[in-house]
């Protein structure tokens, strides 16, 4: 009956470094299942748009899907918890961590598709134009792009936070609509913003992540088979610490790219202050508790396991 | 029957049902529909259908289009578009065809405040054409220029398509938009002689008035008097800071409502028919707007544009042959496909081999905007024409959808000149851009 | 028969009037936004709503745009046929039409269903999406009907004429 044909739905643009992972990811799984699959491959949210994937992956638009979980609020409430401000290093080990605490806890919130892995950017970082920040005094008023997770971390440093698109971000914050942004540092680079924000405030105090799902559908899943299972879990595994190293790699050109631009600046914390920062992220993992007993789920032991990881 | 094949007897099948007058947002949702669902899964392609359809009409950039039309209909029903014409006409009417260039130069001048093309295209057909026909001009030429022009306002930075392209490309955003503004004046001055030209040829498509005196002409300035404040304050606002462009739709519209109000030229009873007449257009827009969505997510399940430009990228021929060709193939892709998902399906492919060829980058994506101009006004699918169409049919305008597609070839043949003229002299687009 | 499009003319005036206001709400709320902002307290989500604001509009007026047959489609070909072949595009596309809309009417409330159940919110304020979903799969289902008896209007008249 010929190779299986699968379809894989992506929201980055095909140039990015983490399309063209994925897009490796299909070519080495056909590599490896001898040709008893094909996949195709559909960037740039051609088949389905960021907050469409996951629920198209389930709905069988595309079999194959890779967003971010901060798209659909409320969808994950166990596994967002990797998406607070946990004061992240490195790709790396966000990247590592998605993956610990989804095997650690199997969220029941995965039980509609099979979950293959699961990747995680480097440190979001306070990006401002104009004035740099050095205190939450600074920050007090001043109008910080930022969406769903990030924006109740800005809340809780005392900023407003202000949610818009990418492409409108730019524009917003070159004419001073916005005074900034809170995003991972590659975005510098990635979206041009380091063109328009003159200072980043370099702390991992408040560094919080987006954690990115990589999964099929369960139909689909079960109709393959054990060869190309195998092959799928195989490259999964092994494309992980990849991802996490790009992401690590691009947040490197990032901070290049940003420190070419004419007047840009890097500033720091006095460790008192960061500290400061730290403990006013309190409520936020308040919150994450909150939502978890809704859900039916511990999130106390969750927090209590990241923390233990990232030790 | 291949993928391809499938995606070839789609477009057929949609041009057969557009012969039996089907609305046409509604044949491209059901062929996109179809399509899809036999290419992958009928579950797939039911659940495709209704999550295209709420993208579209949930997607914040989009609102844009309901808002400015809604600022162009408040303008009408206060008077504000008419007495801006009779001073355009005071000082522009001697000259053939002289309504249809101001119309033209004011849909770059809007292109400066709006980045999506019929968003311009909707708040100049409901400001101009009716002013246009008051003075006699021809539907074709009237309709045409207005579906021409607001792709001007794409080009005009700040743009929706050379921010795309910037990201797919890692160019700077910046660099685009400056490199943009050259272009944009030629193209207006393109569009200006295409106008100029038809009016040699068919003097009553727009026909010139008496000359008015220099008196008559500076006592109807007082007309321009609320364009200027509306215009001004949205300006400053964008320029101090104050909003963003997708934000200044709402601006525009509050300071007409605010001036009218004021000034005493609309009350509750305009309002709400601007209000009815603004949501009968703004769904028939964003109808054809998801009507295409789910068309082009058809077209990129049967791999014709990612084949074709893998294809081109391998062939071995001269490169001013391998540019054409792309440029070609933009223009029928435009044809059948929403434009902005076609380059976000194809510049990654064609990028690279372009860049082979050794082109510079901003050059190519400021190619990239003009081919696009050209796609939102060609037949069958010209996301314009069909705009202007359904705002001049609510405004009980009776202009045939034939009359503007035949009113826009002037300005087709218009773009394709611009492109020629950016193929040899590439520098247009490349100095501003050098002195940054 | 005539009770029914009595009714149906009477809930699409209604949902018009909804949608008006819907519409100056988009402009009303931005521009509080901006002020909010330049005063340095900005209504944070505020686009959310818009965009929500937006959904309601263009399903409240579903109705409205059909029974003004704002939708355009092309006329050239169909001018040239015999009044007859015209009855019939007419009944065909109308079908197909009619067709295309439950078909979405049904899946738009498949999707608010959906949306619900896997306890999605929207991302920046939490707001409960689905009900959106339903309203606009409702006004879908006002607009199915519409349609539904213009087409069944054409059959009896072409029947009894
Ligand atoms: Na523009
Ligand atoms: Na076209």
């Amino acid at each position: 009956a010929g190779p299986a044909k699968l379809s894989y739905s992506n929201f980055f643009p095909p140039t990015h470094i983490q399309s063209i992972l994925a897009e490796e990811w299909c070519r080495e799984v056909e590599a490896r299942s001898n040709g008893q699959v094909v996949i195709d491959y559909y960037p740039a949210g051609t088949l389905t748009k960021p907050k469409d994937c996951y629920d198209g992956v389930v709905q069988r638009i595309s079999d194959i899907g890779l967003s971010a979980l901060g798209y659909t609020k409320g969808r994950f409430p166990v596994l967002s918890g990797v998406d607070l401000p946990m004061g992240y290093t490195t790709g790396v080990q966000a990247t590592a961590l998605a993956n610990a605490v989804y095997d650690q806890f199997k969220p029941k919130e995965f039980d509609d598709v099979h979950v293959l892995y699961f990747h995680a950017h480097g440190p979001g970082k306070l990006h401002t134009a104009g004035k740099a920040v050095i205190s939450m005094e600074e920050l007090k008023g001043m109008k910080i792009r930022a969406t769903g997770n990030s924006a109740s971390v800005i809340s809780a440093l005392g900023g407003n936070p202000v949610a818009m698109s990418m492409p409108d971000s730019y524009q917003s914050i070159q004419k001073g609509v916005v005074n900034g942004g809170i995003y991972p540092v590659e975005t510098n680079k990635g979206w041009k913003m380091g063109e328009v924000v003159d200072y980043l405030t370099d702390t991992t105090a408040v560094a919080y992540t987006t954690t990115f799902f990589v999964v099929i559908n369960k139909d689909v899943w079960v109709s393959l088979s054990p060869e190309v299972q195998k092959a799928m879990t195989e490259v999964s595994q092994d494309w992980i610490p990849r991802h996490g190293k790009a992401w690590d790699d691009s947040d490197k050109e990032g901070l290049e790219f940003f420190l070419a631009q004419e007047g840009n600046a890097v500033v720091t914390l006095e460790p008192a202050e960061a500290e400061r920062w730290t403990k006013a992220m309190e409520p936020i993992f308040g919150e994450y508790e909150a939502e978890c007993a809704k859900a039916g789920a511990d999130g106390k032991a969750v927090l209590d396991f990241m923390r233990a990881n990232l030790k | 029957m291949s993928p391809a094949g499938i995606g070839f007897l789609g477009i057929a099948i949609m041009l057969l049902l557009f012969a039996t007058r089907m609305p046409v947002a509604f044949v491209m949702g059901v062929v996109g529909f179809v399509g899809f669902s036999v290419l992958t899964s009928v579950q797939g392609g039911l659940n495709m259908l209704s999550r295209s359809m709420y993208e579209v009409f949930v997607s914040y950039d989009l609102t844009t289009i309901p808002l400015f039309i809604l600022m162009g209909q408040l303008a009408f029903n206060a008077g504000i578009s008419r007495r801006l014409f009779t001073t355009t006409y005071h000082f522009f009417g001697h000259i053939r065809g002289g309504l249809a260039m101001a119309t033209v130069s004011a849909c770059t001048a809007f292109g400066a405040v709006c980045g999506s093309s019929p968003a311009t295209a909707a708040t100049m057909a409901t400001v101009a054409i009716p002013e246009m026909k008051r003075f006699g001009y021809r539907d074709r030429l009237a309709a045409g220029a207005v579906a021409a022009g607001g792709g001007l306002g794409m080009i005009m930075p700040p743009s929706v398509v050379l921010i795309i392209y910037g990201v797919l490309t890692e160019q700077s955003i910046g660099r685009l938009f400056v490199a943009g503004i050259l272009p944009a004046f030629i193209l207006t001055g393109l569009f200006l002689c295409a106008i100029w030209i038809t009016c040699r040829r068919h003097p009553d498509f727009g026909p010139a008035a008496e000359h008015f005196s220099w008196r008559r002409r500076i006592k109807s300035l007082t007309g321009l008097i609320d364009t200027i404040i509306i215009f001004a304050v949205v300006l400053a606002g964008l320029f101090k800071g104050w909003f963003t462009p997708t934000e200044a739709a709402s601006v525009g519209a509050f300071s007409v409502l605010v001036l009218g109000l004021v000034r005493r030229q609309l009350n509750v009873r305009l309002i709400f028919k601007s209000l009815e007449e603004t949501l009968r257009t703004s769904c028939m827009i964003l109808f054809l707007v998801a009507g295409a969505v789910v068309f082009g997510k058809f077209l990129a399940v049967t791999r014709i544009p990612f084949t074709t430009a893998s294809y081109i990228g391998g062939l071995e021929i001269p490169a001013l042959a391998v540019m054409a060709i792309i440029v070609f193939i933009y223009f029928l892709g435009g044809c059948f496909m929403d434009s902005l998902a076609m380059i976000m399906l194809t510049v990654p492919v064609f990028y690279p081999v372009v860049m082979n060829l050794g082109y510079d980058p901003i050059w190519f994506g400021v190619i990239i905007v003009l081919v696009t101009e050209m796609g939102v006004i060609t037949p069958p699918v010209g996301i314009n024409v069909y705009v202007v169409y359904g705002v001049t049919t609510a405004m009980k305008q009776n202009i045939s959808l034939e009359s503007i597609f035949r009113g826009i070839y002037p300005f087709l043949v218009a773009t394709v000149i611009g492109i020629a003229i950016l193929f040899f002299i590439p520098q247009i687009v490349t100095f501003l851009p050098s002195l940054m | 028969m005539e009770i029914v499009e009595k009714i149906l003319a009477r809930i699409g005036s209604v949902m018009r009037i909804g949608g008006c206001l819907c519409l100056l709400g988009m402009a009303l709320l931005t521009v509080a936004d901006i002020t909010g902002r330049l005063n340095r307290s900005p209504i944070f989500g505020s686009e959310e709503i818009v965009t929500f604001l937006a959904v309601l509009a263009l399903g409240l007026s579903l109705p409205y745009a059909h029974s003004h047959r704002s939708h355009i489609g092309v006329e050239v070909f169909v001018q040239l046929m015999s009044t007859k072949v015209r009855r019939r595009l007419k009944l065909f596309r109308e079908t197909l039409s009619v067709i295309f809309f439950a078909t979405v009417t049904v899946m738009m409330l498949a999707y608010a269903r959906d949306k619900h159940l896997s306890g999605e919110v929207s991302m920046n304020l939490g707001l409960p999406e689905y009900l959106f979903l339903y309203a606009l799969g409702a006004c879908f289902a006002v607009a199915t009907l519409t349609m539904f008896v213009d087409l069944l209007q054409f059959v009896l008249q072409r029947r009894n004429s």
